[in-house]
């Protein structure tokens, strides 16, 4: 499971230089196979040699906090939605092209993030090993589920 | 609007894997792009693409389609309530019509792997799965009605 550093290290530094503020690794545990989500949250699918996906979850009302420290007018919910894409996307993206750098024949590839809100959302990753990330940041809780088929 | 072949490849798909896994036949309804982003019902798998296409492809469906559908992949088990194994299955089916359509779109040169799946469900789901459009096919079906969701960036 070392792929998950990289990941850690993505997501810290996109953070802090996304919205310019801190964020805290509180957890680090074994993923269960489905979230109750807080009430936003943003799939980014991964594709290559390996298959699997990073789940990001927050509530809105955190999404719409920390879309107003990339732009102060981004106080729809829409738009707070795609910030939150673009955090989990640029994450991501500098996680596997660290893997990829690592282990030459990793292939990975993201595939384009999908955004989900609802109330009482149940979300479902079946058969897939994952790893929980739990953050803290000012604005809120921070969870991203990380996992790959077969490792 | 999306190039009409692609938009049939998935329908093509959907319709082969409901034969073979002996779920009746299908028949495609309206065609639309989607204005809003609400999911019409309370349960969506989602695959996403990557390669020469990109994008996701999302299955929408009542709890009833979706409870007979895992009910029928799994020989006719009861399945009382969307729990981890009827998820798994209707999971598995998504991944076989997904499958199925960019095999066929990989005749067409060309080359596109896909994600695992995952299912959402709950009430008021709203799903964002393209920046670009989405296009939206009505399927009825022998175990209730599907709305399938392209939002491919070609």
């Amino acid at each position: 499971m070392e792929y998950i550093n990289s990941f850690k290290d993505s997501i810290k530094e996109t953070f802090e230089s996304m919205f310019d503020e801190i964020i805290i690794l509180e957890n680090e545990t074994t993923a269960p196979t489905w979230i109750l989500s807080k009430g936003a949250a943003v799939v980014v699918g991964i594709t290559g040699e390996k298959k699997g996906k990073v789940l990001l979850d927050m509530s809105l009302e955190t999404a719409l906090e920390l879309a107003k420290k990339v732009d102060s007018d981004l106080g729809e919910e829409d738009l707070a939605l795609f910030t939150m894409a673009e955090f989990c996307n640029i994450s991501s993206g500098g996680a596997i092209t660290m893997m990829n750098d690592s282990y030459k024949r990793a292939g990975l590839w993201l595939a384009t993030p999908g955004i989900f809100t609802g109330i009482n959302a149940k979300i479902f990753s079946p058969n897939m090993k994952a790893i929980l990330l739990s953050y803290n940041s000012r604005f809120g809780l921070i969870d991203f589920h990380i996992g790959f088929e077969g490792v | 609007m999306m190039d009409e072949k692609y938009i049939n490849s998935f329908i093509k798909s959907i319709s082969q894997v409901f034969s073979m896994m002996g779920l009746g036949e299908i028949i495609s309804g309206s065609i639309y792009n989607k204005e809003n982003f609400t999911c019409r019902y309370n349960l969506t798998t989602i695959i996403s693409l990557s390669g020469n296409i990109k994008g996701n492809v999302a299955l929408s469906m009542p709890y009833d389609t979706a409870r007979k559908i895992a009910s029928a992949m799994m020989m006719g088990m009861e399945v009382a309530e969307i729990d981890e194994i009827s998820v798994s299955a209707l999971g598995e089916m998504t991944s076989m019509i997904c499958g199925q359509a960019t095999m066929e779109l990989s005749s067409q040169d060309f080359l596109i792997d896909i994600t695992p799946p995952t299912i959402i469900h709950g009430e008021k789901i709203k799903a964002y799965i393209s920046q670009v459009e989405t296009i939206v096919v009505e399927i009825d079906s022998a175990l209730g009605n599907i709305e399938l969701n392209l939002g491919l960036e070609i």
